[in-house]
Order: structure tokens, then sequence, then C-alpha cells
């Protein structure tokens, strides 16, 4: 039950604001943001207690869904995603919380993004039911959609939106045929029973040979699900045009989304192909050198902390890839904590509060040691040790992320702010984030892997001086700065020939189908006209009857 | 009071009778038909001639309806087309410009389908004696004979589901009828063709209907994929949804095609929660064209800060025609294409196109008319919108949340699935 309150109350929230919203007060409809979400974090802590006093699995069944087996309303969790529970409900109270801090009139659809993130990620991480995987991912697409539409006067940033859930769109499509096919196969769409029927067969080669070539396809689909999502290669990342949108919406996108991709690919991790797992290493990696490249060469903090987001995920990709699942929710967690720190800041009233806050948010994105992306990027970099090209990609991108981070860091410190808001709550939140952003993956622990923090403390010491020396973007490097035109080359290549494929359908196929049926039915008039015509020339109507007789003994003897 | 069926013999000598029965199957369409003309009625406010209006819309609702509870081909036949008398005069009568040649297009295809069912219907009481649908179900035509009346017979009701290449009557139509009218062509007339394919070729000719499924399959999921794409070029807002409820019409008909039951329920499902929808969202193109004065999309923009309620219910409405997960038109879908992979797996994944495409066309149209910038101001939901609104919408996503609601009113044994009849 109370496994169902954590994923349940964050949508019902939702659902209260888009419904009622209208005649609730500012007020009231913050308190139905706040409250549901919060108490959605109270049941996990208490899932969280059971767990530790010894408890190894929770499930919450509400009975059947849809008719196919395994397709039940079931929530599962086992040891090591009660901390995600916790972690993802405690982060989205106080992004709701950041969200009235700054109450404007787009808050309502701020509060619902909220929401709609915490309960589609506690849905793909809380269920073995793969169509209430599929349902989580939607819902976060859905949110994506929300947030990057606010404030989309700009017409740019309005088409983006549409183009980020095309994307999120195409993911879920390759998503729901693996599941179809999964289903087909296994008869069963219970996540729980298909990894036990693929892992039974370890133990005969040939049957293994054989279900890794019925998993290949899925796999691939899944594949493909997970890099949409994740906004990585090959798919343009949708992440950076969220920055137009307030500081609580944003903040929000750079938290969840991108970690969405990783998620799916880790929980659907066991019942994949290996081939296809290897590919999402390399991918995940590329990923994130190429988005760690692209947010170097940004001078606007939040495009910079977009492409640094995109980059972690890709990281959290690669760590799915290689079946890490620790490291995966460690990334994740680390991901969630310090982003949006970063980004309140950017909007927040300068003084020492928020300096501090930034620092310490900075020193985790960095991964800097002693904080919680150290020990992320440690368990990551450990998790790669077999793959060399994928770890020295790794490295690479976790070095030029903390460069671009502390630069972005710095620039934020020093500069005098734009617009702060300045209120109680904000900086509370502002500083919960940044202790979260450094314990959230565990007390201060030592945990370091030497090459990772070579890696990341390079990055920072570069950029610091770089900072101090007062140096800019060198022009060589600006030119990434729209992520290498990967974004106009796929409007040019996929968007441009779909539309107009439209317009040709809809102008030509329609204009012929039309004319054909203008055809038949002239034919059909100019027919009767010569009917009409024989008819008169003979005078009888009896040529008529006859030719009818003829048609229907024909038809009688042909079906005999 | 229940009664059960009735059978009167009526013209012995060509084998028909008034045989009428409400089962599981045909009593879920009613009800849809009933909810939907419930909608269109009330949305009609502003008609002249408000007599002559409601009286054909009547009898339009009394020719579907005997449509689903008719158990005797001839019976069926007389009133599948009688249903196009009213359809043509509203339209006629009462439609925007271009309703005359709307009118001829709409009645072309529905007559010269409706010939080919009346050979089939004729080559049937010839060959058997007998048109009552329980008596020629018991006694069917061999399997290798069944293909050829089992497609005379599609003919006629494919023109109205609409199946690709056929649909060319349908965006005319809905464009330049009234909007009750548009609801009751798309809703409740594709409904009731696709409940007359469930029940008259799949249940008395499964064999032909296996046999001719690759290539129905095919159709149907070019379809959908086509009236997907070209919904994202429209402009006028009837024609788009008239596309976007072709193509989730089309896959109805995959599900149909492939037949086994899995797929049948999904098709059930979608063929309901696509009436819903589109009852929905034609109702608020119409509170649309109210606040702007024109159907084009080019005439409204953010309308969602004066009007959010509206805004919220073309979103449910829309994304239920898309198939997001918590409506009723996901579940459809996927029931749909689940079912529909084991017979017919390469138009399956080529229908899974739609799902990526029907995105577009339903994000540019939220897009456009109320989350861009604010070309138009227009008042929130009137107290009649909501009254139509909100019971439909809040079943769309009852219906996601809960499709047990539906799907256990429906008992395995009356769906005629190609594997219990063999």
């Amino acid at each position: 039950m109370t496994l169902l309150l954590v994923v349940a109350l964050p949508l019902v929230s939702a659902a209260m604001i888009v419904v009622f919203g209208r005649w609730l007060g500012r007020r009231l409809v913050a308190l139905a943001a706040v409250i549901p979400v919060a108490l959605a974090f109270g049941s996990a802590v208490s899932i969280a207690q059971a767990f530790l006093a010894g408890k190894t699995s929770l499930a919450a069944d509400l009975g059947p869904w849809l008719p196919l087996h395994g397709a039940d309303l079931v929530l599962r969790v086992e040891g090591p995603t009660v901390p995600v529970l916790v972690a993802v409900t405690f982060i989205a109270t106080l992004l709701a919380i950041a969200a009235v801090a700054a109450l404007d009139a787009s808050s309502r659809r701020t509060f619902v993004a909220i929401n709609l993130f915490a309960t589609g990620t506690t849905l793909i991480v809380a269920t073995p039911d793969l169509i209430l995987i599929l349902a989580g991912a939607e819902l976060v697409a859905a949110a994506t959609y929300l947030v990057i539409s606010l404030r989309s006067e700009q017409p740019a940033a309005a088409g983006a939106a549409v183009r980020a859930f095309t994307v999120a769109r195409i993911g879920d499509a390759c998503l729901l045929l693996a599941i179809v096919t999964f289903f087909v196969t296994f008869r069963t769409l219970d996540l729980g029973e298909i990894a036990q029927r693929v892992g039974g067969f370890s133990g005969q080669l040939d049957a293994v040979a054989r279900l890794q070539s019925t998993l290949f396809v899925p796999s691939l689909l899944v594949l493909v699900a997970a890099l949409a999502r994740s906004s990585a290669l090959p798919f343009p990342t949708w992440l950076v045009h969220a920055r137009h949108a307030p500081a609580p919406a944003s903040a929000a996108l750079q938290a969840w989304p991108a970690a969405a991709g990783a998620l799916v690919l880790m929980r659907l991790g066991p019942i994949l192909h290996p081939a296809v797992l290897d590919a999402a290493v390399a991918l995940g990696a590329l990923t994130a050198l190429y988005a760690a490249v692209v947010a170097m060469a940004q001078r606007d903090v939040r495009a910079s902390m977009a492409w640094s987001t995109a980059s972690g995920a890709g990281l959290a990709l690669a760590a799915a890839g290689a079946r890490a699942d620790g490291a995966v929710l460690l990334l994740v967690l680390a991901l969630a904590a310090s982003r949006p720190a970063l980004v309140l800041a950017e909007a927040a009233h300068p003084g020492r509060l928020r300096s501090i806050a930034v620092a310490l948010a900075a020193l985790s994105a960095c991964a800097i040691p002693v904080t919680a992306g150290s020990i992320a990027a440690a368990s990551l970099v450990g998790a790669l040790e077999t793959r060399p090209l994928a770890l020295v990609a790794a490295l690479g991108a976790i070095a030029l992320v903390s460069l671009a981070t502390m630069r972005a860091a710095v620039g934020l410190i020093r500069r005098p702010v734009s617009a702060g808001t300045g209120s109680l709550p904000g900086a509370g939140v502002l500083i919960a984030f940044a202790v979260l952003a450094v314990t959230i993956d565990g007390p201060l622990s030592t945990t370091m892997h030497p090459l990772a923090t070579l890696a990341a403390v390079a990055g920072a010491a570069v950029a610091l001086a770089l900072a101090l020396r007062g140096r800019s973007t060198p022009p060589w490097l600006a030119r990434a700065s729209a992520g290498f035109e990967l974004e106009r080359l796929y409007r040019l290549s996929i968007g441009a020939p779909f539309h107009g494929l439209a317009e040709a359908l809809g102008r030509g196929s329609e204009a012929t189908i039309e004319r054909a049926a203008d055809l038949v039915g002239q034919s059909v008039v100019r027919a009767s006209v010569l009917l009409r015509r024989a008819r008169l020339r003979y005078a009888s109507a009896d040529a008529a009857l006859a030719v009818a007789a003829i048609v229907a003994v024909v038809v009688y003897w042909g079906l005999r | 009071m229940r009664g059960g069926p009735i059978h009167v013999d009526w013209a012995g000598a060509i084998g028909a009778s008034t045989a009428l029965d409400l089962d599981p199957l045909s009593a879920l369409f009613v009800a849809l038909t009933g909810i939907v003309f419930a909608a269109g009625a009330l949305a009609s406010e502003r008609v002249g001639h408000r007599r002559a209006y409601f009286a054909l819309w009547d009898l339009l609702l009394a020719a579907l309806v005997a449509t689903f509870v008719a158990r005797d081909l001839l019976l069926f036949f007389v009133f599948w087309d009688a249903a196009l008398v009213p359809i043509a005069l509203l339209i006629w009568q009462w439609g925007d410009r271009d309703r005359r040649a709307a009118t001829q297009r709409l009645l072309f295809h529905a007559l010269a389908g409706s010939a080919l069912l009346l050979v089939g219907i004729i080559s049937l009481a010839v060959a058997r004696g007998t048109l009552d649908i329980d008596a020629l179900a018991a006694r069917r035509v061999p399997g290798s004979a069944q293909l050829f009346p089992a497609m005379l017979i599609l003919a006629g009701l494919a023109v109205r589901l609409p199946v690709f290449p056929l649909h060319g009557w349908l965006p005319r139509a809905v464009a330049s009828a009234p909007i009750p009218v548009s609801i009751a062509i798309i809703a409740a007339m594709s409904a009731s063709a696709a409940y007359a394919t469930v029940r008259i070729p799949l249940y008395l000719f499964p064999d032909g209907m296996t046999t001719a499924a690759p290539l129905l399959g095919a159709l149907a999921a070019v379809g959908a994929v086509y009236g997907a794409v070209v919904a994202t070029r429209e402009t006028d807002i009837r024609r788009m949804l008239a596309f976007a409820a072709m193509a989730q019409a089309n896959i109805v008909a995959l599900g149909i095609f492939a037949a086994n039951e899995t797929s049948l329920r999904g098709a059930i499902f979608a063929s309901v929660s696509n009436g819903l929808a589109i009852a929905a969202a034609l109702v608020i193109a119409g509170a649309i064209a109210r606040r702007t004065s024109s159907f084009s999309l080019a005439g409204a923009g953010g309308l969602a800060a004066t009007a959010p309620c509206l805004a919220a219910c073309f979103t449910i409405a829309s994304f239920a025609l898309v198939g997001v997960p918590g409506t009723s038109g996901f579940v459809g879908t996927l029931l749909a294409l689940i079912g529909a992979y084991e017979r017919v797996p390469a138009s399956t994944a080529v229908a899974s196109l739609f799902w990526i495409v029907s995105a577009v066309w339903a994000l540019a149209a939220l897009r456009r008319v109320f989350h861009g910038p604010p070309l138009a101001r227009g008042a929130d939901l009137r107290a009649i919108e909501a009254v139509i609104l909100v019971p439909i919408l809040a079943l769309v996503i009852g219906l996601g949340v809960l499709p047990r609601v539906l799907n256990d009113r429906i008992p395995d044994g009356a769906l005629p699935s190609a594997e219990l009849v063999r």
C-alpha cells in the first residue's frame, strides 16, 4: 500500500492540478502540488526503514489490468531500488517547493511536470510489468513536452518541444515493438518471468544461441528506445531547449528525463542480447564525450549545464550497458542532485549562501573526491575497466565536464545576478540540494578510483586556471557550440523530407483518390446514359431484365 | 425486463426474417452510439430549422442502432443504407460551403460499396436459402469458397470504416458537415462499420478472411500511417481530426483483420475509444471555432492563457487519439498491435510508425492552438461544453486506467476469433 502511495500520489496531484487548477487559488495549487509529493516521500522513507529492518522485497498488486498474461497493475521493489524511490520523491518535493517560491503564470504547468516526472521515474524502477515501464516512460515524455513548451513564445522553442516529444515517441514506439516481440516469444509481460526464462538457459549452449538470436531484434529496439530517451547519439539533444523555461522547471528537466533512458536499459538489461549491451556502452561513452566537448564551447550557463547533463546521461547509459546496476543508480542520483542545484542557483539571489551552494554542487558535478559525484564516477570507471576504448572516452568526458562545470560555477559565483528572487524557501531548497549533492551517494566516504579522480581534478584545475587568467572560449571551439550542427542535420534529413512527404501525400494522393472516384462515377453515369439510349432505341425494358437475370444466374453458378 | 432474441419470419421465399438480438458486443456499441449522439445533440445549439434537424438526427440514430441489433442480413442492409438518407440530408442542408460536393462524394462511395454488399447478400441468399446470421454461421460455406463472398461484403463495409484507400469521402464530408453530424459520421458510422465487419465477414467467412489477412493487414497498416502523416499537414482542424480518426480506424481494421482474441478485443476497445475521443475533439474544435471564428489552425494561438480547461480537455482528447498511456486509446492500440503481430508481423511493424507520427500532429495542433504566442483570446469552457466534455473525457481516462470495465463485459465466447471457430 505504501508502495502504491509512493508512485501514485504525485500522479494524483498532477491530475488534481490539471482538472481543478482553474478554480483553486495560487496558494491551494501550490499546496496541492507539494503535499502529495511530500507524503510520497514520507511513504518512501517508511519503506526504506522497513527494508533496513530486514525486509527484502515489497510488492503491491492492484489486480489485472489488460487481458494479457503478466500485464497486471503490479509494483515491486527490492533492496537496491529503494534508495532511488526515496531520492526521487525527496528531490521532487524540493523542486516543488522551489517552484512555489517562484510562483508565476506558468506555475501550474511546472507543478504538473514535476509531479509527472516523479511518477514516471518511480514507475520505471518499481514495476515488473513491461507495459507499466512503457507507461512511465511516456509520462516522462509528456512532462518533457510541458517543460520545453513553457515560455515558448519564441517559435524556435515551440518547435523544439514538438521535436523532443517526437524523439521520445520514436523511442517509445521501439519499446512498444520490443514489448510486443517479447510477449509473442515468451507469452508473458512480466519482467521477472522473462528474466528467469532467459537466465534458465544458461547451461545449454545451443539453446542459448537460439535464444540469443530471438532476442537480438527486440534488444536492438530497446537500445534505440533508451538512446532516444536519453537523447544520446544518434538522436539530437533536446535538453538544451529547456533553457528558456523558468528555473524550477528547467531544473526538473535536467534531473530526471535524461536518466530515464539509462533506467529503462538497466531494468531490461537481464533480458537483452549481450552484443546490444556492448553497443550501448560504446554509444553511451561516445555521447558523453561529444556532449562534454559541446558543453565546453557554451557561453550560456544554462546551456552549458544542459550539455553537461546530457554527458552525464551518456555515462549512465554506458554503465547500464555494462550491467553495472549500482553504478547506474549512483550516477543517476548524483546527476539528479547536483544539476538542479546549479540551475536553481543561476536564478537565485546573490550572496554568500548562494556561493557556498554553488561551490558544493559544482564540486559534486565535477566528481571531485569526497562528493557523491566522485563515488559515482569511481564506480563507473571501475565497471568500464575491461573496455579500454569506452574507458578512455568516459575519462575524457569526466574531465571535460569537470572543466565546463567548474568554469560555469566560477562564472556564477563571480557575476552579479540578473533577476534574483531571494525568498527564504528558495534559499533553503538551494542549500538542501547542495548538501544532497555531496551526500546523496552515502556518507562522506573516501571511495576513489585513481583514474577518475585524476580526470576530474585535472579538468577542474584547468578551468580554474582559465578563469583566473580571464581567458574565454577559443574560436576553434566556439564552432562546436551548436552541438556540431547535429540538430540542423536532423531537421534537414528527417524533418524536411517528412513534411515534404506529408505535403505530397496530402495534396497529391488525396487529389488522385478523388479523381479516381470521379472517374468511376463519371463512367457509371456514362454507362447509364448508354443504357438509356439503348433501351429507348430498342424500346423494351426486357433487355435490361434479361441482363439482370443473366448476372444473377452467373453469380449463383459461381457460388455453387 | 430482458427480452430474448426476436425472430419473426418475414419473406420466407428469400429466407429473410426479422431477427433482432442484443448480445454483449452489440450492447457495447449501442451504448457508445448513445453517448456520442447525446454529445452531438447537446452540441447542436445554433442550428436552424430545429425540428427537421432533430427529426433527421433521431432517424439516423434509429438506423444506426438497428444495424447493431439486426441478425438478418437483409434487415441489416436495409438499415445500413437507410442511415445514408439522414446523413446526406443533414450535410446537404445544414453544411458549410462545399456541402453539395461533399454529399455527392459521400453518397457515391457509400452506395458503390452498398451495391457490392447487396450482391454478396443476394448470392448468399441464393446459395444458402436463408439470410439469418446465426443460421448461416451454423452451416458455413466450404472454406475454399469463402474468399469471394467475404471480399464482396467487406468491400461494402470497408468504405465506411474507412479503410485506405476507400476513404476519399471522409475529409470533405467532415469539413463541410456541421460538427454534430461529423461526430455522427466518424464516431457512430465508423463504429457500426467495425461492428459489422466483426459480425458478418469474420463470423461467416473466417477462412476467407484468414486467407486475405496479409493483404488486408497491409492495407490497414498503410492506412494508419497515411492518415497520421496527412493529418500533420492539415490546417483546417476538422480535416486534421478526420485524418486522425481515419488513422485510428485503420488500427481498428488491423485488429479485426488479424482476427485473434487479443487483437479483436483491442480493435473493439480502440473503436470505442476512437468514438469517444473524436466526439470530444470535434466538440472542442467547434468551441475553438466559436472563439476564433474559423476552423483554421492559423487563426488560433495561445488560447491556454485564457482557456486552460479547454486546453486540458483538448490535451486529453488528442492524447486518446494518439495512444498515450493512461487513456483508452493506448489500451486499444496496444492490444490490437500485440494481437496483430502474431498474424501479420510486418504490417504491425509498419503500424507502429503510426504511433510516432500521430504524436506530431497532436502536439503541433496543441502547440499552435493553445501554447504558442497569443494570437487569440477566448473564454474558457462554458457550462454546456463542460457538460458534454467532462463525462466523455472522464470515461476515456477511466477506460484507460481500468480497461477491465469494458473487457469483462465481453465474455470470451462472444468474439468470433478465427481460432475458436476453426
